[in-house]
């Protein structure tokens, strides 16, 4: 069986609306894959499908070969699938530290244990390394004791990224998560991202930014009206006139 | 067939008044975005102040109009200019709060200005209520109940008009969806939601008139009772449906009517399954209708472009702060207790007693809804579950009293785990109905039997003996020193839980539900347990109020005790320990006082009063009204002794500006 992130055949209704229809997609690990498409292509639906968020009508999320259609959204991410919002959702009054030592505790396979009723919060050697790893990846150690409802949306959306980053997951979905920030948060993101990427991780962006599409994907799955009309290296699907019509409409 | 019919058919008059409740319900629900616990006390202060009116002497008309077309939008008017404006579209837990405590303060405030003696039934509205009309399938009509069947039927015509075809009804629509959306077409969305809140005002004004001639007496209960029957029929039509409701509410009252017909009065049915089925349907509805667990989910297109909600001020407070409260927490609180154990006369220290026993039952609101995020309408049937276990097991198996509260606690426990069970997939408002509908059908269903509750004189439940020393023949003051020796392992139980990893569980949660699943963190078992161990802490505090009262009824217990409770625990703080112990020890100390006035001022409504308007400062103080206070009068002294200089600390000491429109969602 194939290693990484597996979608076929997915297909979502929203009433009359088919938001997915058969959308097949491979991520391998270590592999950034560009999902674009016009708004209202389904990429955020696909990053829900394959997050547990929704639900599909039809069709096969699987990771390593292993099925996770059935599965909530938190056994998922104790698998390894991890995303970030594209309308963050951060838990306001806990600090940056203390989002970073939820993330990695509750991502442990093995669940909740019940000492963790009364225990101190505090993390293990191994947890705490994993945190001040990310904390310095997305350059919020200065400020990683404080509650996150300070800080503004740029550096909300970096807590998102280390959040589902700490502790390496197998597969990050991250849904627009340059909107918002300034040319030097987009850039750090550009390079947590890629050194997520080199670890081993499958990334799947959507992304409005067709520059930093351009500049970290591998490769770049095309979305519209819930179909794939286009994959390829950016160069090959921005040439490609099924594309061009799409993003400009039919008159192009 | 004949049979059936003459079973079915005085049943359609009286699902007719659960309709046009119903239809109110779903008016105010489309056109405000809030779901209008306080309608049935709107309807019923209609129908007081209509009862009074025709009472006196005045004429049906002008007490109608005075009633219903003057006063009930007035109050609708206030209702929304003071408080609902100010509420988030988003805050749920504010919403609901501040609805519960309408519902809990009205009709206490009423009785406090017009006396609480019996009225009976007003005249109707224009029809004679003896005189038989007709005969349907040979079964008599009479006015009264020709009167609530044209009232119904010309309601599902007016409201379905307002809501579908007027351009009214659209812009309303639109302003519940979201007002800024609207104001940026050029309409005033606060005008606009103005006019909705008087609308729906004078629809519970007329259901209120409508229904008053239909029962013997007036009486607030049974407004309550009709109001979440009414629920259950709007319920059928997802709280969306006009014509639904209409029908929902004929067949519940078909349902009850053939049932009183085919069970025998002294069949278990009859008096355990008959009264219960309105909440026994709400229940099953929640738990397997979508459109109704996706109440929570409706959200305002524009809040993309909000900031994330600002933290709530407990958990910024600044050190200094917390020190100095910390210092004159303990220092109060040692001193009570040395004044209670010297020199404090009988009745107080029994009123204190009363306090500490309050406060074990309030820090299960602590759990549920300061760490759990989510409002819980039948902590007090928790408790009674405790108390009635407890009791049970001390007069029939000769158990001591402690460790029946132990087992009560126990019990309770695991109720509240079973309970959590048809909750896991909801939140917010329909899990706080589905609560309630729970808390009326143990009221109705269970604890009415002897073996639950007790028997009609009330259930003895003996006070503990320890070791040599008796706490019943001691004074009070033995009791006192165990309560509060319980209730300071309960903080720490409930402060060790906040402080652990499954704290920061709980936090991240009730910020973002859908954040938190996505890191890991499962929720079904998060809620299964903050249900549980909430339920065994007012299982634990229901016993020993049981043990401290000696003799408890089901009507100790009863659902109205759990939204006092609510509006009590989160209008004083409901995200600290020391909040519910405040809670607990201000609601009797209040109530003591407040009983050395005279006649119907001292009779206890007053107490329930002042903590609803208090409530309703919720909206703007999320962090609990005594808390508030706590911050800005340290704040204060601080000010004074550094002479006016800036004040120590900015982050901790600035309240959000607008915490009304900043969505503070589950701050409570």
């Amino acid at each position: 069986m194939a290693e990484g992130l597996a979608v076929e055949g997915l297909s979502v209704g929203f009433g009359g609306v088919r938001a997915l229809d058969g959308v097949d997609l491979a991520l391998r690990p270590g592999e950034i894959v560009g999902l674009v498409g016009p708004n209202g292509a389904g990429k955020s639906t696909l990053i829900n499908c394959v997050g547990g968020q929704l639900e599909a009508a039809a069709g096969r999320v699987s990771l390593d070969g292993a099925p996770l259609d059935s599965m909530p959204p938190y056994l998922r991410a104790r698998r390894g699938v991890l995303r970030t919002f594209q309308r963050i959702a951060v838990f306001p009054e806990l600090t940056v530290r203390e989002h970073l030592f939820v993330a990695v505790r509750a991502r442990r396979p093995a669940g909740t244990r019940w000492s963790e009723l009364v225990d101190r919060a505090q993390p293990n050697e191994a947890e705490a390394l994993a945190i001040e790893e990310a904390l310095d990846r997305v350059g919020l150690r200065e400020r990683a004791d404080v509650a996150v409802a300070t800080l503004p949306l740029g550096a909300c959306r970096l807590v998102e990224i280390a959040r589902a980053l700490v502790g390496g997951p197998r597969v990050l979905l991250a849904d627009e998560p340059s909107s918002g920030l300034d040319p030097r948060e987009a850039e750090t993101l550009a390079t947590v991202l890629r050194s997520v990427a080199g670890q081993g991780t499958g990334v799947l962006l959507v992304e409005h930014d067709l520059a930093m599409v351009a500049e970290l994907c591998d490769r770049v799955v095309v979305l519209h009206v819930g179909r794939v009309i286009a994959q390829g290296s950016f160069a090959e699907v921005m040439a490609d006139p099924t594309v061009q019509r799409a993003y400009l409409g039919h008159a192009a | 067939m004949s049979t059936f019919l003459s079973y079915a058919v005085p049943g359609v008059p009286f699902g007719c008044t659960y309709a046009i409740v119903a239809m109110g319900l779903v008016l105010t629900y489309r056109t405000t975005g809030v779901f209008n616990f306080a309608f049935g006390a709107q309807a019923y202060a209609s129908a007081f102040v209509y009862t009074v009116l025709t009472g006196q002497g005045v004429a049906v008309l002008p007490a109608f109009l005075i009633s219903v077309v003057v006063l009930a939008p007035a109050r609708g008017w206030i209702l929304d200019r003071y408080l609902f404006r100010r509420i988030a579209a988003t805050n749920t837990t504010a919403k609901l709060v501040s609805a519960v405590a309408i519902f809990v303060g009205l009709p206490q405030l009423v009785t406090l200005v017009f006396g609480s003696a019996t009225r009976f039934a007003p005249p109707t509205l224009f029809l004679n209520p003896a005189n038989v009309y007709f005969h349907l399938f040979s079964t008599p009509v009479n006015g009264l109940e020709l009167e609530t069947v044209i009232a119904a039927a010309a309601a599902v015509v007016a409201v379905s008009a307002v809501l579908r075809s007027s351009r009214l009804g659209l812009t309303i629509r639109a302003a519940v969806e979201s007002p800024r959306l609207l104001e940026l077409e050029g309409v005033r969305s606060d005008r606009v939601l103005s006019v909705a809140w008087m609308g729906s005002s004078f629809m519970a004004g007329l259901a209120g008139v409508l229904l008053a001639p239909q029962y013997p007496t007036l009486q607030f209960n049974d407004y309550a009772i009709l109001l979440v029957a009414a629920l259950a029929a709007a319920a059928l039509g997802d709280l969306a449906n006009v014509p639904m409701a209409l029908v929902g509410g004929v067949l519940l009252g078909v349902v009850e009517g053939l049932g009183s017909g085919y069970f025998s009065p002294s069949s278990i049915w009859h008096t355990g399954l008959l009264p219960a089925i309105p909440f026994l349907v709400l229940a099953v509805l929640l738990v397997t209708r979508p459109r109704l667990r996706a109440l929570e989910d409706s959200e305002d297109p524009l809040s993309g472009c909000d900031p994330p909600p600002p933290p709530s001020i407990i958990a910024t407070r600044g050190p200094e702060l917390d020190r100095i409260i910390r210092l004159g927490g303990r220092a109060l609180a040692l001193g009570a207790v040395i004044s209670v154990l010297t020199w404090v006369p009988g009745n107080w220290a029994f009123t204190l007693t009363s306090g500490l026993v309050y406060s074990i039952m309030f820090l299960s609101i602590t759990l549920i809804t300061g760490m759990g995020g989510e409002v819980s309408l039948c902590q007090a049937t928790f408790a009674g579950a405790g108390a009635f276990i407890a009791g049970q097991l001390a007069v029939h198996h000769g158990v001591p009293i402690l460790l029946g509260s132990l087992v009560g606690a126990l019990g309770a426990l695991v109720v509240g785990a079973i309970g959590a069970l048809p909750a896991l997939r909801l939140r917010g408002l329909p899990l706080a109905l589905l609560t309630l509908a729970l808390a009326l059908l143990a009221d109705n269903a269970v604890f009415p039997y002897s073996w639950a509750g007790g028997p009609p004189g009330g259930l003895f439940v003996p006070r503990p003996v320890i070791g040599s020393i008796s706490l019943a023949t001691t004074s009070s003051k033995g009791f006192f020193v165990l309560a509060l020796v319980i209730l300071v392992l309960c903080v720490i139980g409930v402060k060790l839980i906040q402080r652990a990893t499954v704290g920061r569980y709980l936090d991240a949660l009730r910020a973002s539900p859908i954040g938190a699943q996505s890191v890991g963190i499962n929720p079904s078992a998060a809620k299964i347990l903050v249900f549980a161990l909430s339920a065994a802490l007012a299982g634990l505090g229901g016993a020993l109020f049981g043990s401290l009262q000696q003799s408890i009824t089901p009507s100790d217990f009863n659902y109205q005790f759990s939204l006092v409770f609510v509006v009590v625990v989160v209008t004083t703080g409901v995200r600290t320990t020391e909040g519910a112990i405040q809670a607990g020890m201000g609601f009797v100390v209040l109530q003591q006082l407040l009983s050395y006035l005279p006649g119907r001022w001292g009779a206890g409504g007053l107490a329930v009063v002042l903590f609803a308007f208090s409530a309703l400062t919720y909206a703007s103080h999320p962090e609990g009204v005594v808390e508030y206070q706590k911050r800005l009068w340290t704040e204060r002294v601080e000010r004074l002794v550094r002479h006016g200089g800036q004040p120590p600390y900015t982050m901790a000491t600035s309240p959000p500006k607008e915490p009304a429109t900043a969505g503070s969602d589950h701050h409570g």
